[in-house]
């Protein structure tokens, strides 16, 4: 399973610490820094799903660092902390494009939940986006491709092993019935393919035995259930 | 004025967990006194930018702490530095101070 990595600048040393080692005990992957530069060292080299911002830091403030982060990166989150909470910092913040804004004094348990709420609203967008491209834990799967892909590793899937993962991606959670996939694969819910189908999903398990979070069950009379297991709503973003 | 505690909203604020309620008071009763420091050190320099951060810094930690009168000597100071406006701030920084160490004092 990916676990999202967060990326918190503030120039706070000590207190920021706290709020690190809170969000990684909520399973998330922290690296902190306390200036603008280091933290723009991390983005170029490392990937991020979203940056929390401390507003007022010395030498660059967050306004001007959420400015190139997004020059790098258009859509990254960007969360602002800020210990002001004038009307004009909220609107600046805002039309830099802020996804959140959180001013000190926060809950830490706020923190995360609005962290959650970003996170699962960029991985939607990013469904929008890529209709066909579907994250399996480690593994990306590309129906219009064909394809699982394990880091450098490119699996190739026949034209129905792929119909019938992305029914499955399609439904992640929730039950697709056999009627269901014999139409979309085979165009008719004949029940003489029933066994096309089970050996189909069988080869379909084990392309995907080595993901731990991913499992399809078998729902005796109905049909499939394709289960992406989550310890929190945020890891699986990426 | 004697200044007290009270660790309600911090809780609170921390999930209720008792390591980062007792970190956080760990890094405040070690890093007030030497940002009190600065403040001094800022003030004879009359290096106001770098007094504004720190009373900034400080403000946020009483705010956590639910100790409003030292969070708005802090605001007050961060503005009188910001703005320039820095012929009171000396006495302003003085009675600060003696806040800070009274509840410093009554940190568990």
């Amino acid at each position: 399973m990916t676990v999202a990595h967060l990326l918190h600048i503030d120039d706070e040393v000590h207190y920021s610490e706290l709020t690190k080692e809170y969000l990684e005990m909520r399973g998330y992957q922290v690296t902190l820094k306390h200036d603008a530069d280091a933290a723009l060292d991390i983005l170029r080299t490392t990937p991020v799903d979203l940056c929390i911002v401390d507003i007022k830091m010395p030498r660059k403030d967050g306004f001007t660092l959420a400015a190139e982060i997004r020059e790098l990166y258009e859509d990254m989150p960007i969360i602002f902390l800020t210990g002001q909470s004038t009307k004009e910092d909220k609107i600046k913040g805002l039309k830099l494009g802020a996804d959140d804004y959180l001013t000190k004094p926060f809950s830490m348990e706020e923190l995360y939940l609005r962290i959650n709420a970003i996170l699962k609203r960029v991985k939607v967008q990013e469904k929008i986006k890529s209709p066909g491209t579907f994250k399996l834990g480690k593994l990306t799967f590309q129906s219009g491709l064909r394809e699982l892909v394990s880091g450098d590793k490119h699996i190739k899937l026949t034209s129905i092993e792929s119909k019938l993962l992305k029914l499955l991606c399609e439904r992640e959670n929730a039950v697709l019935t056999r009627d269901e996939a014999l139409k979309n694969i085979w165009g008719d819910d004949e029940q003489f393919r029933g066994y096309s189908l089970n050996v189909y999903v069988s080869k379909i398990r084990k392309l995907l035995r080595d993901e731990d979070a991913i499992e399809i069950l078998n729902l005796h009379g109905e049909g499939y259930k394709l289960i992406v297991k989550v310890d929190s709503p945020s890891p699986q973003i990426k | 004025m004697q200044q007290s505690l009270d660790l309600t909203y911090l809780k609170t604020l921390m999930s209720e967990d008792e390591n980062l309620v007792n970190r956080f008071l760990t890094i405040f009763k070690t890093q007030c006194p030497q940002q009190l420091e600065e403040l001094r050190t800022h003030l004879l320099n009359e290096d106001w930018a770098s007094l504004s951060t720190v009373a900034h810094s400080m403000k946020t930690q009483f705010t956590y702490l639910s100790v409003e009168s030292l969070a708005a000597q802090a605001i007050e100071i961060e503005t009188l530095a910001d703005e320039g406006n820095t012929d009171i701030i000396s006495d302003k920084i003085a009675s600060f101070e003696k806040g800070c160490r009274s509840l410093l004092a009554s940190v568990p």
